[in-house]
Parts: C-alpha cells; sequence; structure tokens
C-alpha cells in the first residue's frame, strides 16, 4: 500500500491556534503535580520515591518501545507519558513490589496507549488502565497499605518493594487500613483533619486533599484544565452523598467524607480531566463529571469493593463519546430537530 | 450444495426420514456401547476421588458404607460410587469399628455452588475436619476455603453438641478475622468473607438435617 | 509460535492435500485467523491441561465427524443435512465427554459444561458445511486434522500462557516454588480476553510482517 500523498491536509476544529500545545500544557500539569509527589515521598519515604521513579522511567521506556516496533515518531518529548507514569505511581499502594509496579507501568502504556493507537487515540486513561490490571492482577498487594508517616520511612526500604519478580512481597509492617475500608468493613470513620491534611493510609497520591485541590486550582487559573469535570464530580459526590448519609448515617460516611477520602481528589483534578478521554463540550464536561460522581458513591455505598474512584472513570471514560454525540452542539445555522448527523 | 442428496432424495420427506432414523439408530448403538467401556471406569473414578476425600479426613479409616437419610429421618444404605449430593458416609477403621462420619454438603457460595465434605464424630461431638470437593471461588481470593490453614483449622476440632432433642445447642458462626471468641465461631478469611461465611451457612444446614440421626446410628453401633 | 507450516511432515506428495492439511494449522488458524470457536476458548483455557484436553476432544469430535459426514455426503438428503450434521456431531462429542470423565474426572470437572458445547462449535458445522460435505475421505479429514490440530495448538498457548502467569504452573508442575505471587485476572474470563487478544495481535502484526517481506 502506497499511502496517499497529501496536498490538503484536513483538521478537525480548532483551527486557530492558541499557543496552548501539547507539551506545554503537560508541563504544567507536572508543576502542578510535583507538591503531590512532594508530600508522597515526605508521607512514604524511600518507598514513594522509588514507587515514583520506577514507574516514570519504566512508562518513558515502553513509550520508546512502542514507537519503534510501531514505526511511529517518539512522542516521549511532549511529557504526556511522563504524567501517566507520574499518576500511575500516585494511584499505587506505599509497600507495593517494585516488579509489579513495572508490569502495571508497562501495562498502562501497552494496554492503555498503544493498543488505542497512541497519544490522543486512547479510550482510557492510561494511568488508570495500568491500575485496574494490577488490581486485577495482584488485588492482595494492591490493597495492602502501609502506615503513613513510619518513623523510619527515610532510614530503609521496605523489603516488601523488593521483592523478587513473580514473587509475593512480605510486608514487614503490620498493614493499616485506608478510611475508606476502616469504614465500609468496620464502621469506623476516620477524623476530617487527617483526612484533609493527609495523614492518612492510602495510595500515593490520595492522601492530602489540600495539595491536590492546590495543584487543581493552579491548573483551572491557568486556564489549563476544565473546571466543569472536576466540579461535576464534587457536586455529585457531595448530593449523592449527602441523600445516602441523611438516609442512613450508620452505614454511610458523611458527604465531607466521601469529597476528602480515598483517590477522590487526585481522580477529580487529575485522571477524570485526561482531555483525550474525557468529553469536548462544555456541557458534557459536567454531565460527565456527575457521573463519575454518582458512580463513585454507588461503588463506595453499595458495591464490593471500598473504593470506587479508577472504576467510576475508567466508565465514564466508555460513555464519554456518547456523551459528546449526545450533547453534540448545533453546526452554525442549522435548526434544532434538523439533519443532527449522528455516530459518525 | 449441489452434490448432497441426489435425483429423487432432494425433495420428498421419506428419505429424510430413512435417513435420519438410520443415522440415529447406528449413533445411539456407538454411545450405548462405548458408555457399557466407560462406565466400570468412571464408577472407579468416582469411588477413588471420594476414598481419597473421605480418608484424607479420617486417616485410620479404611472402608466406608453411603448412607442417605429419607424425609421421615430413616436412615438406608445407598451404593457410594452413585453421583449425588446429599450423602453421609460411614466410616471404619481395619477392625470393623465405626470412627465417624463423613457428610457431603453443598450450596450456594460467591460465585457458584460450593460442595463440600466434613469429617462428624458423634462420640465427641466434634467437626473433625472440612474439605472443598468443588468451588468455583474467586482464584486468590474465595477459593482460600480450600486450602487457607487457619480456615480449615478452625474446623479440625469443632465442638458442635446436640441437645437431647438432636437440635444444635449452638448454630456455628463466622466472625471477623482474629476476633474468634466462642468455640462455636469461625474466623473468616479476610477478602473471602462471603465465601467462608457460606461455607459455615453450608455445613450448618447440612449439621441440623444429619446429626441427630448420625448420633443415633453411632449410638446404636456401638452397642 | 513454533507452528510455521514449514516444518510440518507432509502427509501426501500431492500439493493440493498438503495445502488442505496445513492452512488450518498457521493462515487460516480457527482461533487467531478466523476468531471462531470463542466460547470454549476463554472459557476453559486457564490451565494448560484443561486447554489440552479440550483441544485434544474438538479434534477427535471434528475429524471422526468430517470423516463420516464425508462418507455420508450422498445419502444425507440436502434439506435435512444440519439435523443429520448435528446427530453425527452430538454422538462423537458424547463420546469424547464419557472418555475424559474415565480418564480424569477432575479435568472433567473443570471443563463443565464445556465438553457437552463442543456440540455447537462453528468451528466444527463450520468444517462439515464448508468442506466435508464437498469432498472425498482423505481431503475432508486431513482437512479436519489440520483445522483440530490448529485449534488445539492455539487453545494450548493460550492455557500455557494462563497457567504460567496465573498460577506460576505449566501442566501443574510449579516453575517459581511457594511464594510465587498469582496473577489473579489470568485465571478469570477477563484474562482469557486479554491473553487471546494480545495473542491474536501478534499473530496478525508477524501475517502482516511476512505479507510485506514476500512482496
Amino acid at each position: 500500500m502506497e499511502p496517499l500523498r497529501k496536498t490538503l491536509s484536513i483538521h478537525t476544529s480548532p483551527h486557530i491556534a492558541s499557543g496552548a500545545d501539547v507539551a506545554r500544557i503537560m508541563r504544567h500539569v507536572i508543576y502542578a503535580l510535583l507538591p503531590v509527589c512532594g508530600f508522597a515521598i515526605y508521607a512514604f519515604g524511600w518507598a514513594a520515591l522509588l514507587t515514583l521513579v520506577v514507574a516514570v522511567v519504566v512508562c518513558w521506556l515502553s513509550e520508546v518501545l512502542f514507537c519503534r516496533l510501531l514505526r511511529k515518531p517518539a512522542t516521549l518529548a511532549d511529557g504526556s507519558v511522563t504524567i501517566t507514569g507520574i499518576l500511575f505511581a500516585l494511584t499505587l499502594p506505599p509497600g507495593l513490589p517494585l516488579w509489579m509496579t513495572v508490569v502495571g507501568a508497562f501495562a498502562a502504556v501497552g494496554l492503555g496507549k498503544f493498543l488505542f493507537g497512541g497519544l490522543a487515540a486512547n479510550v482510557f486513561n492510561p494511568a488508570l488502565v495500568g491500575r485496574a490490571f494490577l488490581q486485577a492482577a495482584f488485588p492482595g498487594a494492591m490493597t495492602t497499605w502501609s502506615p503513613v508517616l513510619a518513623a523510619d520511612r527515610f532510614s530503609q526500604i521496605p523489603s516488601s518493594l523488593l521483592a523478587a519478580p513473580f514473587m509475593q512481597p512480605n510486608y514487614d509492617t503490620v498493614s493499616s487500613a485506608s478510611p475508606l475500608a476502616l469504614l465500609k468493613f468496620e464502621h469506623t470513620p476516620t477524623p476530617l483533619g487527617d483526612l484533609f491534611l493527609g495523614t492518612t493510609a492510602g495510595s500515593l497520591g490520595e492522601t492530602s486533599s489540600l495539595i491536590i485541590l492546590l495543584g487543581g486550582a493552579y491548573l483551572i487559573a491557568r486556564g489549563m484544565m476544565s473546571w466543569r469535570i472536576p466540579a461535576g464530580i464534587l457536586v455529585a459526590v457531595a448530593v449523592v452523598g449527602g441523600i445516602s448519609y441523611v438516609a442512613d448515617s450508620e452505614r454511610f460516611g458523611s458527604p465531607l467524607f466521601m469529597l476528602f477520602s480515598g483517590g477522590l481528589m487526585l481522580g477529580a483534578m487529575f485522571m477524570a480531566t485526561d482531555p483525550v478521554s474525557s468529553p469536548v463540550t462544555h456541557r458534557g464536561c459536567f454531565v460527565y463529571g456527575l457521573l463519575i460522581g454518582l458512580v463513585v458513591v454507588v461503588i463506595r455505598n453499595w458495591g464490593g469493593l471500598a473504593e470506587g474512584v479508577m472504576y467510576a472513570i475508567l466508565f465514564a471514560n466508555a460513555v464519554s463519546p456518547h456523551i459528546d454525540n449526545w450533547l453534540q452542539p448545533l453546526p452554525f445555522g442549522r435548526k434544532p430537530g434538523h439533519g443532527r448527523e449522528r455516530g459518525s | 450444495m449441489g452434490q448432497a442428496g441426489t435425483g429423487a432424495a432432494r425433495n420428498g420427506t421419506g428419505p429424510l426420514f430413512r435417513t435420519l432414523v438410520g443415522l440415529g439408530v447406528v449413533c445411539s448403538a456407538l454411545i450405548a456401547m462405548v458408555y457399557d467401556l466407560t462406565q466400570p471406569l468412571i464408577r472407579q473414578q468416582r469411588l477413588e476421588v471420594l476414598e481419597e476425600a473421605i480418608f484424607s479426613l479420617w486417616p485410620q479409616g479404611r472402608a466406608m458404607q453411603s448412607l442417605r437419610v429419607d424425609a421421615a429421618g430413616e436412615l438406608s444404605r445407598v451404593d457410594a460410587a452413585a453421583p449425588t449430593d446429599d450423602v453421609a458416609h460411614a466410616v471404619y477403621d481395619a477392625n470393623q469399628r465405626l470412627l465417624g462420619f463423613a457428610i457431603i454438603a453443598s450450596g450456594m457460595g460467591y460465585q457458584d455452588r460450593i460442595a463440600l465434605l466434613y469429617a462428624y464424630d458423634a462420640r465427641e461431638e466434634q467437626v473433625k475436619g472440612i474439605r472443598v470437593l468443588e468451588s468455583r471461588e474467586t482464584p486468590g481470593l474465595g477459593d482460600r476455603i480450600g486450602y487457607d490453614k487457619r480456615f480449615t483449622a478452625s474446623f479440625a476440632t469443632l465442638p458442635i453438641p446436640l441437645d437431647d432433642d438432636g437440635r444444635l445447642m449452638n448454630k456455628l458462626a463466622a466472625a471477623k478475622p482474629g476476633t474468634r471468641s466462642q468455640p462455636w465461631e469461625i474466623d473468616t478469611i479476610s477478602g473471602a468473607t462471603i465465601s467462608s461465611r457460606a461455607v459455615v451457612d453450608i455445613v450448618n444446614r447440612s449439621a441440623a438435617r444429619w446429626l441427630s440421626v448420625l448420633r443415633e446410628e453411632s449410638e446404636k453401633e456401638s452397642r | 509460535m513454533a507452528h510455521k507450516p514449514i516444518n510440518i511432515p507432509v502427509v501426501t506428495a500431492e500439493p493440493v492435500d498438503t495445502d488442505v492439511f496445513i492452512k488450518g494449522l498457521w493462515r487460516q488458524n480457527p482461533i487467531f485467523v478466523q476468531v471462531l470457536g470463542m466460547c470454549p476458548t476463554l472459557a476453559v483455557t486457564n490451565s494448560a491441561i484443561n486447554a489440552l484436553t479440550m483441544g485434544l476432544a474438538t479434534l477427535f469430535v471434528l475429524v471422526m465427524s468430517c470423516g463420516l459426514v464425508s462418507l455420508l455426503r450422498r445419502v444425507i438428503p440436502h434439506h435435512g443435512r444440519i439435523a443429520g450434521f448435528v446427530l453425527i456431531v452430538a454422538t462423537f462429542v458424547t463420546i469424547a465427554d464419557y472418555a475424559i470423565q474415565a480418564v480424569s474426572l477432575e479435568v472433567h470437572k473443570a471443563l463443565g459444561a464445556f465438553v457437552s458445547l463442543i456440540v455447537v462449535n462453528c468451528i466444527i458445522l463450520g468444517r462439515i458445511e464448508a468442506f466435508a460435505a464437498k469432498n472425498d475421505l482423505k481431503p475432508a479429514v486431513l482437512d479436519a486434522l489440520g483445522m483440530g490440530l490448529g485449534f488445539a495448538a492455539a487453545l494450548l498457548v493460550l492455557g500455557g500462557v494462563r497457567e504460567l502467569l496465573g498460577s506460576g504452573s505449566i501442566f501443574g508442575a510449579r516453575l517459581f516454588g511457594e511464594s510465587f505471587a498469582p496473577w489473579v485476572v489470568m485465571l478469570l474470563p477477563s484474562g482469557g480476553f486479554l491473553v487471546l487478544g494480545v495473542l491474536v495481535l501478534g499473530v496478525a502484526w508477524l501475517k502482516t510482517g511476512q505479507a510485506e517481506e514476500s512482496k
């Protein structure tokens, strides 16, 4: 097959460049993520640093490998894969063996990104695909949480991190339950202040809501991120969580607990807002956010799992083309109800 | 498909009828023949699997007799290799002395039906062990009911006394991991709560049906 | 991917027959290329022994049914042929079912209803309808052998990968010792989808490479 020689290149809109190219946006997202990483390292020490470094490096290597295999130009420099690596690492529990991190990072880039054709063609958020793969493959290790702010976190590397490839990790400290698991399985709520500041057990990046909120606010202020998606998620979680709390305050967490626990903030600010896998239209973004929030509360309250942010976002990723289709703005000059072409 | 069916055979129901009946006769003859050949082997297999399971629970056991209970609570002897769920097996040692019973019980688990075998010692009024025969529980989580040492160990000497009317004095109860405080409580496996509860329920239901009948049978034998 | 057609021993000297046999192994592999018979492919390949048993049972049913249909193709009336084919296939499936039970109850239990479901495996009716009902005994059996072996080999690869990652063993022999961390997903049906998808991708990729080279 000979490639078509292009004399005229056809683009979809937008046609006016604003200077906000992929690399520049990605750079700012990385800036916003740095404090989150910093806090993760402060809270979990060597474990967090090693997990972050390994995840990012493996994502880079996988990106280079797949670009070679598919004979595509390398897309390493635009920074998107670095973000995939950082976000993926931030969703992991701090004691996870590094070899599992390697498997997951490879799956994130391979299954999440290149299977669909590379940057901007992925249906799902690659970081979450990597995490979902690990969750399905190693459910035990993915729900074993190391204690936060352990005294020896900077003096020694946890032995579970260094488990030999394909072998089960040995945890040297007693694992502590995450706030969501505590509420769901032991009916013990966690103080809100701890949740807000991040001094609770959990994944690397799901602990401090405060720092994540600041990072998100920075991106919104710079106009690099749609505020409608996080707004939709937070509104839906607050409202649906509020209703269920009023209905049964024994069993379900309060809306504030719902908002500040687990991966909700990280998911709302950095995962759901992935421009590739979220809707294009303004109204679509809001609907998409509401859907995620609703599914999160449903999974947390009535599902078998303690946390549902990952599956909620992946589910909404799958629905987002339909949301776009449904809320497609009318082309200029067309009357409502006439010749609306769908599913092109 | 011009070659298949020629000439007069193309329409009419007569030839079709004849062919299908002919085929049917030949095929059923073939199946019957294979059935006759394989049936003894299959029975042998069933028996071996069952014996292996029962004698792993009763290491001193050398012989067994399968029992079934009818609606009126009467015991009858049945053929061991019959593929049925609702059977208890009396286990005897080398001197033909009754050791105890191994009871097959089944019920719904998390994914699908769980079938298990548990040993009942009527003299000591204890469950002496448990073994999962069939389960499709989630690998790595729910299927630990079959091999989690701590979980199976809680069935190793589990008192299950009956009152004078032959009812369970205490139903077995599932407790959260590590919170077992009563002799009739069983620690569930963390991450496999539903499957562990299912096992406890299955044993409870089966015990209510079997234990009093088997205790009588055991008293009769020792007299 | 050890099943490149080059090294397969040639059954007859006639080139047509050779091609009839080898096309099912690679070029028209029922699983990786035609993507047929997905139900047993995904359901029972969680261990190598299950996959192999399923593959051999299907191979047996395929060869016997194709042979018998080819012999009877002038006797079975055209408009009642499907009923006749199903009758023949069901007979051999029942025989295979008894045989598996007689050899190992454990494997039979693991395969569950999927042995009986070989009756509705589209590879079998497909090969009968498309090939055996139109050809003589020898090509019909060769075609069935090729397709059946291709199916069995593909199943074995799938089952091998899933058992290796899911249980750390091959045919029950543990390769990594006791502390192996099982990839639970590989034992679940979703793992079947994942591995099958990756294998189909790999085969398609290899074939494109071959086609480009031969140009």
